[in-house]
């Protein structure tokens, strides 16, 4: 075996030496630096790939068939929505928010600017508008969270990052602050829904929610 | 009596299979979109798809690699869709995700920086491989392709990684 084979079959399966490429690794340093490398890196690759995983959300269905029909059709998605739904009990607002935070930990790592165009299409999403003058805006997806798709956000303050969900369909009956899994939130109603806020640092959570609370816009 | 158990054996076992199997479905479906919301809807499609063809599944041990199937058809479709409404998934997935702004350092967003963009024929049996587990036998068989050309896949997707998470030169295939 030479070292072109031996780096095409270790660079192919680095998991998977055969006994001839183990002796060729024993007799050649620089092709056992090259697997070591290859080695040290298959772990960053399995823990990269395996992304947080969301909680399952209720089955919305399109374009069922005939002859399934309408009344089987609509058992089908209640079976399956009680399933997923089953398996992934409904939790506190408080403890939902916080759980779907640690979903998405590169959210915090976040310092670009959202495009404008990005951040009013996942806004536009949940029929939701910023008017000008909110914080920067550094992260912003569409999440599914307890059976609505909402916007996650997170803006940028000069104490660290504060997430923002803007939950139109939760109802909050006063500010309540809370403490969950090492953050600090806020749960605070707004003109329609509640809005939730999620910092790791001690970031000034109330001044960004009154921020929000003030420019966000109801499109429906 | 005996139809109503055996709907809800059938169920029962939709439900297992369901709870069993969806991380990975999701995983799958996401590496496939790089995107999540894409992803979600794959596999919400890929569950109502496999519960209309659930007696087709002879065997549960073959239930993931029959759910990875349905759900890369699923992609292909959901994708198509897509693409009448937008220029180029791809690109836009690339250029909107956060973890791709986040600031550079040996984190995990490095990585998967590189893993998206990574061409979906290095991505997916690399996918398949690492996150997985399955043989480089069986990715060909996944993916309708030869051993060999698995291997050549797998090497060049661990080449491009190396050259943008290691800084190593290229090497030649």
């Amino acid at each position: 075996m030479n070292c072109a084979e031996f780096r095409h079959q270790v660079g192919a399966a680095p998991l998977e030496l055969t006994a001839e490429q183990d002796a060729h690794r024993a007799e050649c340093p620089a092709c056992a630096a090259y697997a070591a490398e290859l080695l040290a890196l298959e772990p960053r690759l399995r823990a990269a790939l395996a992304v947080a995983v969301p909680p399952a959300a209720p089955v919305r269905r399109r374009d069922f068939s005939l002859p399934v029909g309408i009344a089987a059709a609509a058992l089908l998605a209640a079976t399956l929505a009680a399933i997923l739904f089953g398996i992934y009990p409904r939790p506190s607002l408080a403890a939902a928010v916080t759980e779907h935070a640690q979903h998405e930990p590169d959210e915090w790592r976040a310092r670009d600017p959202v495009s404008q165009e990005a951040l009013d299409a996942v806004l536009a999403r949940s029929g939701v508008a910023l008017a000008p003058g909110a914080p920067t805006v550094t992260y912003a997806q569409s999440c599914w969270f307890r059976g609505r798709y909402v916007p996650h956000l997170v803006v940028q303050t000069e104490r660290g990052p504060v997430m923002v969900m803007v939950l139109a369909h939760e109802h909050v009956a006063r500010a309540t602050p809370f403490a969950e899994q090492g953050f600090q939130g806020l749960l605070v109603p707004a003109p329609k829904g509640a809005l939730a806020l999620l910092t790791p640092d001690g970031a000034d959570v109330a001044a960004v929610a009154a921020a929000v609370t003030e420019r966000v816009r109801y499109l429906n | 009596m005996v139809k109503i158990d055996s709907r809800r054996s059938r169920r029962a076992r939709f439900e297992s299979l369901c709870a069993a199997l969806r991380a990975d479905v999701y995983r799958f479906a996401f590496w496939l979109a790089r995107d999540r919301t894409v992803a979600e809807d794959v596999v919400q499609e890929t569950f109502m798809r496999a519960w209309r063809s659930f007696d087709t599944l002879a065997e549960s041990s073959a239930a993931r690699a029959w759910l990875l199937t349905i759900a890369r058809r699923e992609h292909a479709r959901l994708y198509e869709r897509k693409r009448l409404e937008t220029v180029d998934l791809g690109e836009l997935t690339l250029r909107d995700d956060p973890a791709l702004a986040a600031p550079a350092g040996e984190d995990l967003s490095d990585v998967r920086r590189a893993l998206m963009a990574l061409p979906r024929e290095y991505r997916e049996p690399l996918m398949l491989q690492v996150l997985m587990g399955y043989s480089t036998e069986e990715i060909a068989g996944q993916l309708g392709i030869t051993q060999a050309n698995v291997l050549t896949r797998l090497y060049r997707a661990r080449q491009k990684l190396r050259v943008a998470l290691l800084g190593a030169a290229e090497e030649d295939a």
